[in-house]
């Protein structure tokens, strides 16, 4: 009884967790995107060829620059304003994007500092390429794998 | 309700626990001070969070502990980039069962169930902070002084062995399942007295204690 008390006197020490600052310390919002599901068929995962994304207010700072075979992209939400925009250049069609959120700090550690989560409120898409939006997690952390979904048309009626 | 649906096993466990425990006689009831040192050693690895708490119990019948636990949190961390401030204060209250025979029990060795409702109050406040974002630039602010409210569930068990006399020691590892938070829009805290740091609504720790039995004869 007496060792069983004292090896874990050892054990306690190796308790503490490391705050990875590169996963922890920023809140992407995740966006999927999808073929809308035809006939009450799921919904399934879209290739988009070519995609170019910028803050509407900085054409010149693409986040995406023609990415090829892209499904997933992240956008970081503007930590200084309740609302962003973004633009999606898609092959034939150009989308506007348009974040509202509550913002919540939160000390990620003394190593890392501050992160800003965000809580989705309203997204709206200007539905030029895109068909549809919806928020599947609406807490923008680093935890969620995905908050968004875009629903595009397949290629054929694209 | 999936909070009940977790709580009515633990109860029933308990409760059927209890009525074994009745039977026993010869019994002389107890109280324990206890001290964490856990926290003294995290302080040692992490100094900005300090975490101290304290805990009396009452074997009120045979192998049954009901249990009081208070303490509190002080975190101020100055860095280039952020300063934060924190304070904060907390009580846990509930009932340890002890599943050692009584022979053990009589040397001073218990193995325990445990059973704990928290509750804790915490203000802070970040003076300054900087965000750095390639994409937007720096984001700069200050936070306010604000206040914070939690209370969740523990359940968990370890072990107690006497070392000398009066004296001993012993571990227990709680798993604690967070119930609700007054949740202030702005700043989530950083930690939670009582409940460890706050990343999310479920969080196992491990505290290692010394304690003091006062031998109590009627």
């Amino acid at each position: 009884m007496k060792w069983l008390c004292l090896i874990c006197l050892v054990l306690i020490i190796g308790c503490t967790s490391d705050d990875p600052c590169e996963d922890s310390a920023r809140s992407p919002l995740r966006i999927g995107f999808y073929y809308q599901g035809v006939d009450e068929q799921p919904a399934q995962q879209a290739i988009i060829d070519s995609l170019s994304v910028f803050p509407l207010d900085r054409p010149d700072t693409l986040i995406y620059n023609n990415a090829y075979g892209v499904s997933r992209i992240e956008l970081p939400p503007d930590p200084g304003s309740d609302q962003c925009l973004f633009v999606l250049v898609f092959p034939r069609a150009t989308d506007t994007l348009m974040l509202q959120y509550e913002r919540i700090l939160s000390l990620v550690s003394a190593e890392c500092g501050f992160r800003m989560d965000f809580q989705l409120q309203e997204v709206t898409i200007s539905r030029h390429a895109a068909d549809n939006i919806h928020i599947s997690e609406p807490m923008i952390s680093p935890q969620a794998d995905e908050h968004i979904q875009i629903f595009v048309p397949r290629p054929a009626a694209f | 309700m999936s909070i009940f649906r977790f709580l009515f096993p633990v109860l029933l466990l308990f409760s059927s626990l209890y009525s074994r425990a009745e039977s026993d006689s010869l019994f002389v009831p107890g109280i324990r001070l206890g001290l964490d040192i856990s926290g003294a050693l995290r302080y040692a690895l992490e100094p900005e969070l300090i975490m101290a708490e304290a805990s009396i119990d009452y074997e009120f019948r045979p192998h049954w502990f009901a249990a009081l636990e208070g303490g509190m949190l002080r975190s101020n961390i100055q860095g280039e980039q952020f300063a934060y401030e924190a304070s904060g204060q907390f009580l846990r209250l509930g009932v340890d069962y002890n599943l050692l025979k009584r022979a053990g029990s009589e040397q001073g060795d218990l193995v325990v169930l445990s059973i704990r409702y928290g509750l804790a109050r915490l203000d802070h406040q970040a003076p300054y902070l900087v965000i750095h974002d390639p994409i937007w630039g720096d984001y700069s602010s200050s936070l306010p002084m604000a206040s914070h409210g939690a209370h969740w569930l523990e359940i968990g068990g370890g072990l107690r062995t006497r070392i000398w006399q009066n004296l001993m020691i012993g571990w227990n590892i709680r798993a604690r399942i967070m119930l609700s938070q007054r949740q202030d829009m702005e700043m989530d805290p950083w930690a939670i007295a009582g409940y460890g740091k706050n990343t999310g609504p479920f969080r196992v720790m491990l505290h290692y204690s010394l304690y003091y039995q006062i031998p109590l004869s009627f």
